[in-house]
């Protein structure tokens, strides 16, 4: 009896890795190149900065906050950076600025929901305006050129097959995954999402804990600046439109982050950037509408939250 | 004993009133700082441009009482148009009934939301961020992806005056009303407030939780129906953007007019005014400053954050005093 | 006389193998108060709960006026006029006194609801509580006092026959109580058969004419308060004294004089007042106290889970130096069994291994300080699993699955793989099966036998006495007696409720 509820559970964890294959079986099918090297490469560097978003939103989610403001701050760090560059700053230290400026927001976020006791959706919605009304300003919701060569070139430098970005984000992926499973501090994330008061109890500092996950939320938008603002050797405010935030936020449930805390993974938050990455290519290939994306992504958000939701009230009968 | 309960009181009025003086603030700002701001044509333009503010964000406000948030508002808004739009414009179908199936598309949209919320237990923001996008998709489908236009004939109401107040904000100002009567003079809006309270606690004391949820959803999908359309009646048309970020601009003004997110608190008609104004207030000032209208949507957000700060520093120090008093 | 207003016979209420209630015989009359008192878990709350239907008894009667009832459900109760004013506050802090006090009743026309009517009726009611606020008035800025007499003319509303007070002035400050108790005769007044829950012996003494006392679910004494002394019914509430002498023959001591923590004037304003005390190496000191004494609260700040508002807290370091330590630190060095596993003891949905070393994770890392050792974690929880007997399938399992015994255990073998100093236990016993209970008994003694200081709460008075070397009375959140190992059940008992007992020698 015990042993089929278990089957049924292991089967909604893998679901997301089963429609990814499928998703990518039937790619192969319809274009033979797609499984080569180049393809997949090419395909994991258009994953990255989600991935690297997603993988933020997960440890957000893993202490039962949320994190609206992800892709707007990106937006903003990108542009603060390219523009450093394009007054011929250091690529360096534009590097430091994106990654800074994202840090810095997560910070406020962190600063606000750990220690005011602020609810984290209103807070990271007011920091998604401000960032987004913010990047809007200052380029007059246009594009900003004048990334560095030198910042192009080794943001995009090749390791063997693979571009700079997509070794950063397996690097930050297996480091997520180690750090949630394998650290004490991963361990305190997940107390304090499944139960804040136990933490407390347990002598966890979960003001601590929470502020940590905003503020890494941060680092994670600041180094998808660094990604997207290569790759696209600009920055513009639309990095940061509502749409992305509804592709993060699938890309963490379909992951198998909870939306409820206390759930989630490093690996997953990977599976779902790619599959919804996939998903949008899949869409291209058949001609599928923007609008009928839209439609989609919605729905998966909705019918994974569900799942979650299923599964978490049979654990709690059980 | 009474000095210091005076005195209390007049830093509660100082605090609870707190956007009021700051609304004045800016107002007179805008006036001193710019030419023919306090006009009073161009008062009354701004409480115009703010008439689907007003019934959109008391939409947001209905499901915030309840302690739950609907993300779905701006798309409930795009759908309802999208709609009557094209049955109207391309269809030919007389206004009356494009306007009901228009609507009634708005209210499917909060019927499914309802159902998620109540039925499957998802938590409410997720469940209308999933149909927000949902629906945002649905509408541009039908709308086919371009933008359309409605014609000056029909369009003109909006900018009909009963003397110098345009008809829509009349308009606007009946439904906060009717919605503030709802809420204050029903069995279902106090029902709604209790919930906010402790759902707990009002489902042992016999109210039917899951229906006034349910209800809820469907009178806030109907709100941001109508609020779409007098949006679309004031910009004569839909385009691809419609509504977009709207839900946003509704917590905004809920949170500005005092709501408190946790729900059980706040006003349907001074409040969401409050909020409507004071934000349109600043959006007419600094478009009278010749300020980039990005900017906007930047202090738009630093005033939420700035609310919001104030209101939890309140609740802070209420808990605090009433240990003390205790005592 | 008045008449019989209710009658309940041989009430019989069982869960599962707890035999709560044992055949209970009430009776009250109309514009009488009695006065039902007993010990925690005597089986009061059980017994009213099923008069006003949120229970239903496995066997018995209840009779109001005579006639026999039966309620399936609590709406039964109300209609057949029992009011019952609750302990815990069932009020909407953001709406009006009277939105309140209608919340489930409102009157309406046309859809809108009689305010006009509502409004009078409200101010009616309130100020035959001697109550002046508006009824527009926010529940939310009344003190306790106030909101309670807002339940309680709630409760009103339907012209009830019978009301239950549970605990009504728990929360109560001086007036406030003495505003209730005006109330409470005025109702007395006009006929109304009150019955009045409380642990206050000085209340029924000047409120309450007839006294009914529950002991272990049986109907230890009742009669007319005039007719009884103090010490009858400190007596009738812990039973025979023969009993008692065995209890405390035992106790493993070898208390030390080294101090291992110290309180100093710990307050928690409104909660807790000018708490000080001392606990020993080799000692289990517990804590005694009636329902609201300020017990939980009192442990709660003495570990630092609570802030405090003053006072000082002192660990002693392992030279045995007093040292002292910031509130936020305190969870650090001791060891804190919470009351409730589920709301802060656990995190359900996270394995028993997870869950065993929660607060001890941060030692358990390798070389690196930040990796945590596998292998050693698994060894720790396996080696407590061994040493306190828990019984699981596999550590990996979530916590969940594991009975409330084994999942107390888990918790202690949380503190216990610590190796700490102090350790206080909150109703440690509570909900668990004998067997488990013996086993958490057995575990906090050994503690103390190794050198542990240890603080107990426990309202199990037979329980309490079986562990403690010492016991520090609490009633209205101050620490108001400290006993000695050898103090009877009656001298507890008596302390609890401040009272000064002639004619009882230890």
């Amino acid at each position: 009896m015990e042993k089929k509820i278990d089957v049924i559970d292991t089967w909604i964890r893998l679901l997301p890795l089963i429609l990814l294959v499928i998703i990518g079986a039937f790619i192969q099918t319809q274009n033979q190149y797609f499984l080569t090297v180049n393809n997949v490469a090419s395909v994991l560097l258009q994953a990255s900065s989600l991935a690297l978003m997603a993988l933020g939103m997960t440890i957000v989610l893993i202490t039962g906050g949320i994190d609206l403001s992800i892709p707007p701050v990106m937006a903003s760090s990108a542009i603060l950076g390219v523009m450093f560059m394009a007054r011929g700053g250091n690529p360096l230290l534009a590097f430091f600025i994106m990654i800074g400026v994202g840090a810095f927001c997560g910070a406020v976020n962190g600063f606000a929901v750990a220690y005011m006791h602020m609810i984290p959706f209103v807070v990271t919605l007011s920091m998604q305006m401000i960032a987004y009304g913010f990047s809007q300003w200052i380029t007059n919701a246009s594009g900003v050129t004048g990334v560095s060569e030198i910042f192009h070139d080794v943001a995009l430098f090749k390791v063997g097959a693979f571009t700079v970005p997509v070794v950063v984000v397996v690097v930050m992926v297996i480091a997520v995954q180690l750090y949630l499973k394998n650290t004490y501090l991963g361990r305190w994330l997940f107390f304090v999402g499944n139960n804040e008061k136990m933490a407390s109890v347990s002598g966890i500092p979960a003001q601590k804990t929470i502020f940590s996950a905003y503020v890494f939320s941060g680092l994670m938008a600041g180094l998808a600046a660094v990604v997207l603002s290569a790759r696209m050797n600009s920055a513009a405010s639309t990095f940061g439109e509502d749409t992305v935030v509804a592709d993060i936020i699938a890309a963490a449930v379909v992951g198998g982050a909870s939306t409820n805390g206390g759930v989630g993974t490093g690996y997953g938050a990977l599976i779902g950037a790619l599959f919804i990455t996939l998903v949008s290519n899949v869409s291209n290939m058949l001609h599928i509408s923007y609008n009928s994306m839209l439609i989609v992504k919605g729905g998966l958000i909705i019918i994974f939250v569900i799942l979650d939701v299923y599964r978490q009230r049979r654990r709690r009968i059980r | 004993m009474m000095q210091k309960l005076q005195g209390k009181s007049a830093k509660e009025l100082l605090m609870q009133n707190g956007f009021f003086i700051v609304m004045i603030l800016v107002f007179v700002f805008f006036s001193v700082t710019t030419n023919n701001f306090c006009t009073v044509s161009n008062v009354f333009s701004i409480i115009h441009s703010a008439a689907p503010d007003l019934i959109y964000a008391v939409a947001a406000g209905w499901i915030i009482m309840m302690g739950m948030t609907d993300l779905s508002i701006g798309s409930v808004m795009y759908l309802t148009t999208a709609v009557f739009t094209i049955l109207y414009v391309n269809y030919k179908v007389p206004l009356g009934v494009a306007f009901a199936i228009g609507i009634l598309c708005g209210l499917m949209v909060g019927a499914i939301n309802g159902l998620i919320v109540v039925r499957l237990h998802v938590n409410a923001m997720i469940a209308t961020m999933g149909t927000q996008i949902i629906f945002r998709g649905v509408a541009r489908t039908i709308l086919g992806g371009l933008p359309l236009a409605l014609d000056s004939s029909v369009t003109r109401i909006s900018s009909m005056k009963f003397g110098v107040i345009y008809l829509d904000s009349i308009f606007a100002v009946v439904i906060l009303i009717l919605i503030y009567m709802l809420h204050r003079k029903t069995k279902f809006g106090r029902y709604v407030t209790a919930i906010g309270n402790s759902d707990v606690v009002a489902g042992k004391l016999g109210i039917d939780v899951p229906k006034v949820v349910f209800v809820s959803f469907l009178l806030s999908a109907l709100l941001a129906a109508i609020g779409g359309l007098v949006l679309e009646y004031q910009v004569a048309g839909v385009t691809l953007a419609f509504g977009s970020g709207k839900e946003f601009t509704a917590i905004a003004i809920c949170v500005i007019g005092g709501f408190s997110m946790y729900g059980g608190k706040g006003d349907m008609l001074k409040g969401v005014l409050l909020g409507a104004m004071t934000l349109k207030i600043i959006e007419a000032g600094l478009n009278f400053m010749g300020a980039s209208p990005y900017a906007y949507k930047f202090v738009q957000g630093g005033i939420i954050f700035v609310a919001m700060y104030a209101l939890s520093y309140q609740e802070i120090l209420a808990l605090r005093n009433r240990r003390l008093q205790k005592d | 006389m008045s008449g019989i207003a209710l009658e309940m016979r041989g009430i019989t209420k069982n869960f599962g193998s707890n035999h709560v209630l044992k055949g209970v015989n009430l009776e009250a009359h109309s514009g009488e108060i009695l006065a039902l008192i007993g010990a925690n878990g005597a089986g009061k709350s059980t017994l009213m709960n099923i008069l006003c239907g949120l229970f239903q008894a496995d066997d018995g009667q209840i009779l109001i006026e005579g006639k026999e009832v039966r309620f399936s459900h609590p709406m039964d109760a109300i209609q057949a006029g029992i009011a019952f004013v609750q302990q815990e506050m069932t009020l909407m802090p953001t709406m009006s006194i009277m939105d309140n006090m209608f919340l489930n009743t409102f009157p309406t026309k046309c859809g809108f609801i009689q305010y006009g009517d509502i409004k009078e009726k409200c101010r009616e009611s309130l100020k035959r509580l001697g109550c002046g606020y508006s009824p527009e008035t926010l529940v939310g800025s009344l003190g306790a006092g106030d909101r309670q007499l807002v339940q309680i003319s709630r409760a009103l509303l339907c012209d009830p026959k019978i009301i239950i007070f549970d605990e009504a002035t728990s929360s109560l400050t001086e007036p406030e109580k003495e505003k209730l108790f005006g109330v409470i005769e005025q109702l007395k007044k006009s006929g109304v058969c009150i019955i009045y829950i409380t642990h206050m012996m000085d209340e029924i003494f000047s409120l309450c004419q007839k006294v009914m006392v529950l002991r272990d679910g049986i109907r230890a004494g009742h009669g007319l308060v005039s007719e009884t002394k103090h010490d009858d019914l400190v007596q009738m509430m812990i039973g025979d004294k023969a009993s008692e002498l065995n209890t405390h023959a035992k106790k493993p001591g070898n208390c030390s004089e080294r101090v291992l923590m110290k309180v100093e004037n710990m307050s928690r304003y409104g909660v807790i007042d000018h708490i000080s005390f001392e606990l020993h190496a080799g000692e289990v000191v517990g804590i005694w106290g009636l329902m609201g004494a300020g017990r939980t609260e009192t442990i709660r700040c003495a570990a630092g889970i609570d802030p405090i508002d003053e006072g000082d807290i002192y660990i002693a370091d392992k030279d045995g130096q007093l040292k002292k330590v910031k509130s936020a630190n305190v969870i650090k060095h001791v060891a804190l069994i919470t009351e409730d596993r589920r709301v802060d003891g656990l995190a359900l949905s996270m394995s028993v291994k997870e869950n065993m070393t929660s607060a001890n994770i941060r030692n358990l890392t390798g070389i690196s300080k930040l990796f945590i050792d596998g292998k050693r974690e698994r060894q720790v929880v396996e080696e407590q699993v061994k040493k306190l007997e828990i019984k699981v399938a596999d550590i990996d399992l979530p916590i969940s699955s594991l009975s409330g015994g084994n999942q107390q255990k888990v918790i202690l073998g949380r503190w216990i793989q610590k190796d700490l100093d102090v350790y206080i236990f909150d109703e440690p016993t509570r909900g668990l099966d004998i067997g488990a209970k013996a086993d958490v008994i057995r575990e906090i003694n050994a503690l103390a036998a190794a050198g542990a200081a240890v603080l107990v709460i426990n309202s199990d008075i037979d329980e309490l006495i079986s562990v403690s070397h010492r016991y520090l009375v609490m009633y209205h959140g101050r620490i108001t007696k400290e006993l000695p190992a050898d103090a009877t059940k009656t001298e507890l008992m008596a302390a609890a409720m401040d009272l000064q007992i002639e004619g009882v020698h230890i």
